[in-house]
């Protein structure tokens, strides 16, 4: 399915930053992504994913919580320090509620369970980009 | 009136003499006054004949003088009625009525003068008859005559005619009377007859006597009758004068019987007494037992009714014996103990004798109490078919009673007591597997959970790539996405399991709980689903998420309890409790032992070839984390129903806030 089957909306291709410790993960999902018709950018760590943010700025992130290094939170607080305004969807796949309580209230865009919901992804993605798409036009 | 009653007391001699001068005297006076009529009618017309004759010849001889004017002529043709002594006077009239001529006997007076009428007629007076005549001559009246005729002669006649009629009359009367008093013995005298005879058989009681009768008359039918009855009665009076000799004989000889019975009989009196004595003396001797036992004795008739109860029936029972003497037993018997205390009886009516039994009998203020029962037959002959004993026996039954009460409580006591430790001991090995787990199940969750997301993120991708594939590959596309949703359960599971987060409750309706969650199941093909949720019912006040998981846990459950396909029933509906509402899940799968039902909320225990035994864990940390509570029925091979109990959104309040 294409971004131009989406009811002939034009979302533009959403450039999304996966973030995962799990290279098969990352890949998976950058693949399925990919397939949907956006572009993503792989990351392996937090520090890898601040420093992709600062480098190359992407429209939204996906980051796993729990990573060797710096987590998912602080991670996220590093790219927000560079974009306040850049949605990060973050992944648990165990998180105590105190690290979801401190990524809440970091400012996640949203925070998923591991296994993804591949399909819940998608819709968020495609919120993104089309909140994007109107922020341009205007 | 009286003289009716004087009539009919008189004799009946004088009646006949009454009757015959009486009906001879009236025939007389009619032929007499008949006859004196007849003449008197007679008489005056022989004087009116008389008289007119001889003022026709006077008139005759008259008209000449008249036609003559010759006054001395004609006063002596007048003068020649003096010969007829009963003429009074003669008045010749002219042609225009004056006096012409006048003759008036001797001793009479003259006539005062009135116009003569012109025709010819005749007048009576009381005492003289008038005769007016015309004179004429050829033909042409000339004048008339007024000649007056004195009815002395008249009276005289009829005098003496009365006279002659009342002498004969008088003459019948003696006639008959004479007849009377000669005939009248040929009644009278057989009467009489008759009366003495009546006077002499009511005075003597002689009932032999007869009449003597003669002719066939009404007296002759009177005097036979009369014999006829005398003959009845004397003939009764010989009846009755024999049947009074036959019982005076017999009223002696019973008198003589009577007196022999009589002797006899005050004999038996004399050894009756003495017999009585005896009994009396014995009887008293019992009946002091009977009156003074402390025991209820009782006799009873074969029917069962009571014939004698003692002063105890009263102090145990509270009912006077006479309330119950006469009535059968069956009513003061405890319902429960009367079959038991029916053939007891029936038994001893045998004369099977009975060892001693216990049984409860009522008061009559309510209640019953605990008596020891003896019962005895009695040897037949008497009224009294059986006798026994009753025993209150309440405060040993309540030792007895107290004692196993006690003793009850004690059992009671230790099971409960045992339970608690077996349910302690439950707890505590259940809180130790989840301590355990607890280590384990962080690492080996987020450990499981990558691979299984790589898994379903290339499942994912694979589905959306190849939407050209071939059935078969499509088909296992899905078989291994179903399956890593089940191992994404199981480590959800035992997450969950170890770690339960504070549920967010809000209100939600149980139909689009359940609803939400079939709709995340794979029901097989050979089970069929039954949801029944009550429409009236309110909102759940639960975690949507956290009861999502308890039903789906429940249903995937039973579905695999099922494996042969069958009945899974889903229901919603009020709870007992007010403000709960009970969502059961029922299957008709394979169901659970005893055994099995107590150790189903421990951690790691499955029935399942496949399962960690963490699915229940699960439902039962939820549902009370939610404040609702798990109960389960079920018997092998019966299924199995999961009621979960959880609590109801107050409505009213949570509009109001």
């Amino acid at each position: 399915m294409s971004v131009e089957d989406k009811q002939g909306e034009m979302v533009k291709p959403v450039k999304i930053l996966v973030v995962d410790d799990d290279r098969r993960i990352v890949k998976t999902t950058c693949d399925i992504v990919r397939v949907k018709g956006h572009m993503p950018i792989a990351a392996f760590s937090g520090e890898e994913g601040v420093a992709t943010v600062k480098a190359d700025m992407p429209d939204c992130v996906l980051m796993d919580i729990r990573m060797p290094g710096i987590s998912g939170v602080e991670a996220m607080k590093g790219m927000k320090a560079i974009a306040p305004a850049l949605p990060v969807i973050l992944v648990s796949a165990y998180a105590t509620d105190d690290l979801m309580d401190e990524a809440r209230q970091a400012g996640s865009y949203a925070i998923l369970s591991k296994p993804l919901e591949v399909e819940a992804l998608l819709r968020i993605i495609d919120d993104i980009g089309l909140a994007k798409l109107r922020t341009l036009s205007i | 009136m009286k003289l009716a009653a004087l009539f009919l007391d008189m004799p009946i001699r004088r009646k006949l003499t009454f009757i015959a001068v009486l009906s001879a005297g009236a025939a007389l006076v009619v032929v007499a006054l008949t006859l004196m009529v007849s003449q008197w009618f007679l008489v005056r017309a022989e004087l009116v004949r008389t008289a007119t004759s001889q003022a026709t010849i006077v008139a005759a001889n008259s008209a000449s003088a008249m036609l003559f004017n010759d006054t001395s002529a004609a006063d002596q043709t007048l003068a020649a009625l003096s010969v007829q002594d009963n003429i009074e006077f003669a008045i010749l009239h002219d042609k225009q009525g004056k006096p012409f001529a006048l003759f008036v006997a001797a001793g009479q007076k003259p006539p005062q003068h009135h116009l003569p009428p012109p025709d010819e007629q005749h007048l009576f007076s009381a005492t003289s008859l008038d005769v007016f005549q015309p004179i004429v001559f050829r033909g042409e009246r000339i004048g008339s005559i007024h000649m007056r005729s004195s009815l002395d002669p008249v009276y005289w006649q009829m005098a003496s005619s009365a006279a002659l009629v009342a002498g004969a009359a008088l003459a019948g009367l003696v006639v008959a009377l004479v007849l009377i008093s000669y005939m009248h013995p040929a009644i009278t005298e057989p009467m009489a007859r008759l009366v003495g005879l009546m006077g002499d058989v009511s005075r003597d009681k002689d009932y032999g006597i007869r009449a003597q009768f003669h002719g066939k008359d009404e007296l002759g039918t009177l005097a036979r009758g009369l014999n006829d009855m005398l003959a009845q009665i004397q003939l009764r009076d010989n009846a009755l004068a024999q049947h009074r000799q036959h019982l005076e004989d017999e009223v002696a000889e019973r008198t003589t019987a009577l007196t022999e019975a009589n002797r006899l009989l005050e004999k038996e009196l004399v050894e009756r007494k003495r017999a009585d004595e005896k009994i009396r003396e014995s009887e008293a001797r019992y009946r002091g037992i009977f009156e003074y036992a402390g025991d209820i004795v009782y006799l009873l008739a074969s029917d069962g009714r009571f014939i004698s109860l003692n002063p105890s029936f009263e102090r145990l029972t509270g009912w006077h014996p006479d309330e119950w003497i006469g009535r059968r037993f069956s009513p003061i018997i405890h319902p429960d103990d009367l079959a038991r205390a029916l053939d007891v009886f029936r038994s001893t009516l045998a004369g099977q004798a009975t060892p001693v039994f216990e049984l409860r009998i009522a008061k009559k203020l309510g209640g019953y109490f605990d008596s020891e029962l003896s019962i005895a037959p009695v040897t037949p002959g008497g009224d009294i078919a059986a006798i026994g004993i009753a025993r209150d026996v309440t405060a040993r039954k309540q030792a007895e009673d107290s004692i196993r009460r006690q003793n009850e409580e004690l059992e009671e006591k230790v099971a409960e007591r045992t339970q608690q430790l077996v349910a302690a001991q439950e707890d505590l090995i259940r809180k130790e597997k989840l301590a355990v787990l607890g280590q384990v199940a962080g690492s080996v969750g987020h450990e499981l959970r990558n691979p299984l997301g790589v898994m379903n993120n290339a499942v994912y991708f694979l589905q959306t790539v190849l939407t050209d594939a071939d059935a078969t590959t499509k088909e296992y596309l899905g078989i291994i996405k179903d399956e890593i949703a089940g191992a994404e359960r199981i480590v959800s599971d035992l997450l969950d399991s170890v770690r339960t987060k504070p549920p967010r409750p809000e209100m939600i309706g149980a139909s689009e709980l359940i609803g939400r969650t079939l709709h995340k199941c794979t029901v097989p093909i050979g089970v069929r689903v039954v949801v029944d949720v009550s429409e009236t019912l309110p909102p759940l006040w639960v975690d949507p998420l956290q009861m999502h998981q308890v039903l789906l846990n429940l249903i995937v459950n039973s579905i695999d309890a099922m494996p042969e396909g069958g009945m899974l029933e889903i229901r919603a509906g009020e709870g007992a409790r007010a403000g709960t509402i009970v969502v059961s899940v029922r299957d008709t799968g394979c169901g659970m032992t005893p055994e099995q039902l107590g150790r189903l909320f421990q951690p790691l225990f499955t029935t399942k070839s496949r399962g960690i035994g963490l699915g229940l864990v699960v439902v039962k940390n939820l549902t009370e984390a939610n404040g609702g509570r798990v109960d389960v029925e079920s018997a092998p091979g019966a299924g199995s129903m999961f009621s979960v109990t959880l609590p109801a959104a107050d409505t009213s309040v949570k509009r109001a806030s």
